[in-house]
């Protein structure tokens, strides 16, 4: 088990490559001009010639990528490169890249880890119960909520809240900040509404299709109590597929709560996000997007080692794997 | 004798599509206490809805009894309360599936398995429910020490023991075996079946033996049946019905087997297929495969006529029961 996490966490290098790679490209390709920023509208030439060099702008797309990983010596703009976890600093704030998102993730990981705790709690035992039930009342009012739940857009959703409970019922407040639980459950049930939706219609057909496999039909025979062939003998089989799209979703709630954060001026990480990227602060948007990168394929990893808690089929995979080495 | 097991007049429908397929017609059987009744007959006859039946398992909304009675030691199971059935199944009657690739939940250990039936219908503790696990899987030849093992670890004829330890973990006095060596390869097949034979009379339990295999039956059966399209077509001891049979389906049966005595290099299958159970014929059932049909049959569907015990439902032999009629 050890050396399969060792050997996965060694197999997101090339991964967290390639990411990086793709988002310096698009950020060199797109046009704006830090330089131009930096100097204002009214700079002069040279002045700016100077600027580009000074920014390392000038230098060929290799170089500036090279440095992007390695490291650029400048007493400036100089900065330690991605892999010592330096970027620099931002353009706009002239603070470290890397201290703004650590201090602002915390606000995010609360509001995603609010958001999926909801959507599991709710999820998971409405899954299972219209399941149990299928093509009853119960299940078709679930399946229209799911429905909506999916398909209503985040801003949407926020807006409404905001309308009905912080305008007219003023139960919660319409801006948000970590240090006040009540200001947190508006953006958690706006967060949590997409996530609940495909977890539910997820733990409902994986329990379906559980439900419908001879093993379930051995407990029966054993003269199990329906509870007993619910959660003990299907639930553990149907998880399976549900950890693996809430993982997926922690994943996206972590680096996508951006349209959230900022409905509810949150300050969390997507909020840091999308003024950088109004504020074309380069720095600011490749540390950024390389970070919720990361964490995006270490949740993954992490789901993938508690795939093998649940599974036992899985858990010997990894053990055979060491056994032959 | 006494009889364990008395089926009535079942009749099962299912439901798809808005037709209704009639899995069960009219059947009736007999079981004896501590005997071997051996149920043969093609797939898709109904040996299985049949099997289930007995449990009371045909589930709503797909399935249903229609009307019938099954009674076991002379309690209607089909009157069964929800928890009187729960305390039927596993205990009283148990059942041994097909395909041991899935009939083990796959992420519990067998132990776990077998401990959870006993531990739900003895009065044990969890530890002594496990213990007696452990044993049962000695019994069928795998190491106690396997029980903390996942299904996935043993191989096809194992996880068959496994289910067999399973099925008769709590000494039932029914056991309906679904075609349990189908899913084997033949070596394994009658490693299986001798265990089975011998754990069934070491406990004396009655045992309907589902198969399609007539072997199997002479081997290991007392009495047998052969079903055709939902109805029990003949039954009798296996030496009234293999030395003598007299259904024309049962005939065809062994037709279909080689013989290799007469030389024959050619099986002699019965033509045609098994009728659309959504649109069973009005008169007999075989009717429309039958060498010997008559006129008779495609109108009136044959009543049992019974000869020394040896049932059969064909108009061959309606008016000259207690009459041997050669064919």
């Amino acid at each position: 088990m050890f050396r399969y996490i060792m050997r996965r966490i060694l197999m997101l290098i090339p991964v967290l490559l390639g990411v990086t790679f793709i988002v310096f490209s698009l950020m060199y390709i797109t046009p704006s001009d830090p330089a131009q920023m930096m100097l204002g509208a009214n700079a002069s030439p040279a002045a700016y010639k100077q600027m580009r060099a000074d920014m390392g702008l000038d230098q060929p797309f290799i170089v500036q990528y090279a440095r992007f990983l390695f490291g650029y010596k400048h007493p400036v703009f100089g900065y330690r490169g991605l892999l010592f976890g330096d970027l620099g600093r931002s353009y706009v704030s002239n603070r470290n890249v890397f201290e703004l998102i650590l201090s602002s993730f915390p606000n995010t990981l609360i509001l995603a880890t609010g958001a999926l705790v909801l959507a599991l709690v709710l999820a998971i035992p409405i899954g299972i119960l219209s399941a149990t039930k299928p093509y009853s009342a119960v299940d078709m009012i679930f399946t229209v909520f799911a429905l909506l739940g999916a398909s209503m857009p985040v801003f949407w959703i926020a807006m409404v809240l905001i309308y009905t409970f912080a305008n007219n019922l003023r139960l919660f407040p319409a801006m948000a900040n970590p240090h006040d639980f009540s200001s947190l459950v508006l953006p958690i049930i706006t967060l949590s509404m997409y996530s609940m939706a495909i977890i539910m219609r997820m733990t409902r057909s994986s329990m379906l299709d559980v439900m419908q496999q001879d093993y379930i039909r051995t407990a029966r025979v054993k003269g199990m109590d329906e509870k007993v062939v619910i959660f003990k003998h299907a639930l553990r089989n149907a998880l399976i597929p549900v950890v693996t799209v809430a993982g997926l979703q922690f994943g996206s709630l972590l680096g996508g709560a951006v349209l959230t954060e900022k409905i509810f001026s949150y300050p969390g990480l997507g909020s840091i996000m999308v003024d950088a990227i109004y504020q074309k602060d380069t720095p600011q948007i490749l540390g950024s997007v390389c970070f919720v990168a990361m964490t995006f394929t270490i949740i993954n990893l992490m789901v993938d080692v508690l795939y093998g808690f649940i599974d036992p089929r899985i858990k010997s995979v990894f053990s055979a794997k060491k056994k032959r080495r | 004798m006494d009889k364990i097991l008395e089926v009535k007049d079942l009749h099962v429908h299912y439901f798809s599509n808005r037709k209704t397929v009639r899995a069960i017609n009219n059947l009736s059987l007999d079981m004896q206490r501590g005997r071997v009744l051996g149920l043969v007959g093609e797939t898709g006859a109904g040996k299985t809805t049949l099997a289930l039946s007995i449990l009371n398992m045909i589930r709503a909304p797909q399935g249903k009894i229609i009307s019938g009675s099954i009674r076991f030691d002379g309690k209607d199971i089909l009157a069964m309360s929800k928890q009187e059935l729960r305390e039927l199944r596993g205990k009283d009657i148990a059942m041994i599936f097909q395909d041991p690739m899935t009939a083990l939940n796959p992420v519990l250990t067998v132990g776990d398995q077998i401990a959870e039936t006993i531990f739900k219908h003895e009065k044990v503790s969890k530890d002594e429910a496990w213990a007696k696990a452990e044993k049962m899987l000695e019994t069928v030849g795998i190491p106690g020490a396997r029980a903390k093992e996942y299904p996935h670890q043993f191989s096809g004829g194992m996880k068959q023991r496994v289910v067999i330890a399973l099925s008769l973990a709590c000494n039932p006095r029914l056991l309906l075996a679904d075609e349990p060596t189908t899913a084997l390869d033949v070596t394994i097949q009658a490693q299986v079946l001798d265990l089975m034979r011998h754990l069934i009379r070491t406990y004396n339990t009655s045992v309907l033996f589902i198969t399609h295999s007539l072997g199997l039956v002479v081997e290991n059966c007392d009495e047998v049946a052969t079903m055709y399209a939902g109805e029990i077509v003949e039954y009798g001891t296996v030496e009234q019905v293999f030395g003598n049979p007299l259904h024309p389906y049962t005939r065809g049966l062994f037709g279909s087997l080689p013989d290799y005595s007469e030389g024959a290099a050619r099986l002699r299958p019965i033509p045609g297929l098994m009728p659309d159970p959504t649109n069973l014929p009005r008169g007999c059932y075989f009717s429309p495969r039958c060498p010997h049909v008559m006129p008779l049959c495609e109108e009136l569907h044959p009543t049992h006529t019974s000869m020394d015990g040896h049932l059969v439902k064909c108009h061959l032999y309606q008016e000259n029961a207690n009459v041997e009629q050669p064919i």
